[in-house]
């Protein structure tokens, strides 16, 4: 349980040096900290090093397929953050059409603008420097309740979905109580 | 942004109004005004105030290019002040955030079309990381295609604003305690920070000093009094302070002298005659007394004896709290997840919601079984062919035991079990509110545990009552067995007897019929003494009847024998029986 636990008085200042990027993101990780609007995500650093998150997200029951689960994810920033996207992984196990079966999340607001090898989503859905680890997360929720299937990380997962909804709705039942079981071990 | 601009232009022009309605006459009187006496003493004055203003002039170039050099050159001793690293004092609106570096704007710039706000810098970096072109791209925030409103894009009120925010200078780390504006803060560094650094005051020497040390030239060798370390006098102040390892200071308190750099740490941790509190202080004792004297304290003091157990004590509640935390949460999951299994249920049998235990067929057979069960439990008792293993009392308890369904106490159940007449056996469930079960699911669940106990019950009493069913006939059947053997030999005696009998009349016959003329007055005898027998010799009808008697009498004591026999054979059995 070390990501809600509250952080020692170096973490909150400016760890990891004092690059504008630290500070902002130490000014962002005090905020994730102190705010109480986003419920279901605590966050914590790993090895106190400010461009390594570690998150943890509890989906709420409302959300379809994959709520009450608990997935435990790692947000590593660039040093040119926030230029540069910061790329996410879920270290809990979890299936999804979106989600490489290593973890790593596909979604079109973390791809650096310039690159475009996939062709499938134009320059606006991608990433922007005004987006905040709080954007991401909540972008990441909102991913989990509906997928998009056009550029499906994990093929399985995708075609699951589209052709066979009750078989997919079973896998991803069992995921989250795997997730339920593991999330305190 | 935009409302607070509007309002703002409205003012204005509120302003702007107002002026030209009123002011106009009375500024133009008063600059006619002016004019007029500037015309009246113009001849009088004229050369001495034109050579005055031309000195004025000459010494405010002097002052421009002066500032403008120790500016130059304190930029390039003093590292250019990065304003997204400045640390704000005052608190400052969220609105006046550029939303990449989350701090307040910087040379703000607005876009065309879309009005967002951001700092030049931020912007820049965005854009010509990816669009070489120029300015010109899409506003990170709303993704529209626009460019850069021109200088006069920003209201100065929103610059006024962010100037107006206090800042700590930057060199507060060395010692610069300012808080100034933040549209002064690099002027304040350039020109009037005490520990920015400036050239040394000295012509010849080209190394920088600290501005309030620069009164005179510090950059020449010395060494230090107590460690006899060779540096510049500029540095000594810092390794005096800070390095030195062989200066000593005086502990105010222990008179004792200690290394200067410890002095602080020899206060706080060492120095006997700090006064500290007493480690029991964290748990309420208020003795506060010298450190050297407070082991005299310690050893009589509760509170710091117990320290040590009641820190454990507090460590573990923390602990357990913690875990207590996380087995809420694991609950409260398993709740929902029960809810969920709740729904699914009562979506498919809606009948079921209404969560009465009497109402629900499950546990009405549940009852019917129970009730019945007691009513063959007594009249197993009271016959006496059928025996239970246990008693009566005791298979009453047993099933009460079974009976504590959720709405009712084992107390209740054990009450009505044992009321005499099975056969009024009527259940008033009591009161919902007392059921110990909160969720008709809870109920459910513990009717199935039930249910399933007194099956397995049932079946057990079942295999029970089929062994001693099978005895039961195995030895009424030992029994018949033995009765009919008995029986065949008796049958197989008077059988002898019989043929015994006519055997013996045969034979009498036969040694009549010679005779049977001559002996006619015999005929009578004979047919007197052998009923159906033709007649013949007296004696031997006598012997004959003799011989039949003690047989009779044997057979009839033979029959007595088996009656016994066969009474202890029934005793027996009987017996097998109790004992089974």
């Amino acid at each position: 349980m070390s990501t809600s636990s509250p952080l020692p008085r170096a973490a909150t200042g400016s760890p990891g040096g004092s690059s504008s990027a630290a500070i902002l993101l130490g000014r962002q990780f005090k905020q994730m900290q102190t705010d109480k609007d986003i419920p279901g995500i605590s966050c914590g650093l790993v090895d106190n090093n400010i461009f390594e998150w570690e998150v943890m997200l509890m989906i709420a029951d409302d959300c379809p397929g994959y709520g009450g689960g608990c997935f435990r994810a790692r947000i590593s920033f660039p040093s040119e953050y926030p230029l540069l996207p910061p790329k996410m992984k879920f270290e809990t196990p979890i299936y999804h059409p979106n989600i490489y079966p290593s973890g790593e999340v596909c979604i079109s607001i973390l791809h650096p603008p310039e690159e475009d090898r996939y062709g499938y989503e134009s320059a606006a859905e991608r990433w922007s420097p005004v987006q905040t680890p709080e954007t991401i997360l909540l972008s990441v929720i909102s991913m989990l309740s509906s997928p998009n299937d056009e550029s499906p990380a994990n093929v399985e997962a995708g075609k699951l979905w589209r052709e066979d909804p009750k078989e997919f709705k079973k896998r991803v039942r069992k995921c989250v109580r795997d997730s339920q079981e593991n999330a305190w071990d | 942004m935009s409302p607070f601009h509007s309002r703002l232009s409205l003012r204005n022009r509120n302003a702007s109004s107002t002026s030209s309605s009123y002011s106009p006459p009375s500024s133009s009187s008063m600059s006619a005004g002016l004019d007029q006496n500037a015309f009246a003493g113009a001849p009088t004055a004229v050369s001495t105030s034109m050579r005055g203003m031309r000195r004025l002039e000459a010494r405010r170039g002097l002052e421009e290019s002066h500032y403008l050099a120790s500016k130059a050159r304190s930029a390039h001793l003093n590292a250019p002040v990065d304003m997204h690293m400045l640390e704000y004092v005052s608190n400052y609106d969220t609105n006046l955030m550029c939303p990449i570096c989350r701090c307040p704007l910087v040379d703000p710039v607005i876009l065309y079309d879309c009005d967002h706000c951001f700092c030049r810098d931020c912007l820049r970096q965005t854009w010509t990381e990816y669009t070489p072109a120029g300015p010109r791209g899409n506003c990170p925030t709303c993704r529209a295609s626009t460019k850069l409103m021109g200088r006069g894009g920003v209201s100065k009120i929103l610059v006024n604003i962010l100037d107006e925010l206090v800042v700590r200078c930057p060199k507060h780390e060395e010692g610069c305690k300012a808080e100034v504006k933040r549209g002064a803060i690099a002027d304040h560094v350039n020109l009037y920070c005490e520990y920015a650094m400036v050239d040394c005051p000295s012509q010849t020497c080209e190394l920088p000093l600290r501005r309030k040390d620069a009164k005179e030239c510090l950059h020449y060798g010395v060494s230090c009094l107590d460690c006899h370390a060779t540096m510049l006098l500029a540095n000594l102040e810092t390794h005096w302070e800070e390095e030195c390892p062989d200066r000593k200071a005086l502990c105010q308190l222990c008179q004792s002298s200690v290394n200067h750099r410890e002095l602080q740490d020899h206060v706080d941790q060492t120095c006997p005659a700090t006064s500290i509190p007493c480690t029991g202080a964290e748990f309420g004792c208020t003795v506060r007394s010298k450190r050297g004297e407070i082991e005299k304290h310690t050893k009589t003091c509760t509170l710091a004896t117990l320290a040590p157990f009641l820190e454990a004590q507090k460590k573990r509640q923390d602990e357990q709290e913690q875990s207590q935390k996380l087995l809420a949460r694991k609950v409260q999951i398993l709740e929902g997840g029960f809810e969920s299994l709740q729904k699914i249920l009562y979506a498919q049998d809606p009948d079921l919601s209404a969560a009465e235990p009497s109402r629900i067929p499950l546990l009405e057979a549940q009852l019917h079984t129970g009730n019945n069960s007691t009513a063959t439990a007594d009249t197993d008792s009271s016959s006496d062919t059928l025996h239970f293993p246990a008693p009566p009392s005791n298979r009453n308890s047993s099933l009460s035991t079974d009976l504590t369904f959720p709405s009712f106490s084992p107390s209740d159940a054990f009450a009505i079990a044992a009321s005499p007449p099975p056969q009024d056996f009527s259940f008033t469930p009591p009161p919902l509110q007392s059921s110990p079960f909160t969720s008709p699911l809870h109920h459910l669940l513990s009717m199935h545990e039930a249910l399933r106990d007194e099956v397995a019950r049932i079946a057990a009493a079942l295999t029970d009552l089929d062994g001693r069913h099978s005895m039961l006939i195995l030895n009424e059947n030992l029994r018949l067995k033995e009765e009919m053997a008995y029986l065949g030999a008796q049958v197989s005696g008077v059988m002898r007897q019989v043929g015994w009998l006519t055997s013996a009349r045969l034979q009498a016959q036969a040694q009549h019929s010679p005779h049977a003329a001559a002996q006619t007055a015999g005929g009578g005898e004979s047919s007197q003494g052998s009923g159906g027998g033709g007649g013949g010799d007296g004696g031997g009808v006598q012997g004959a009847v003799n011989t039949a008697a003690t047989a009779l009498r044997g057979a009839a004591r033979v029959v007595n024998v088996g009656r016994e026999g066969m009474g202890l054979g029934r005793r027996a059995t009987d017996e097998g029986r109790t004992k089974l």
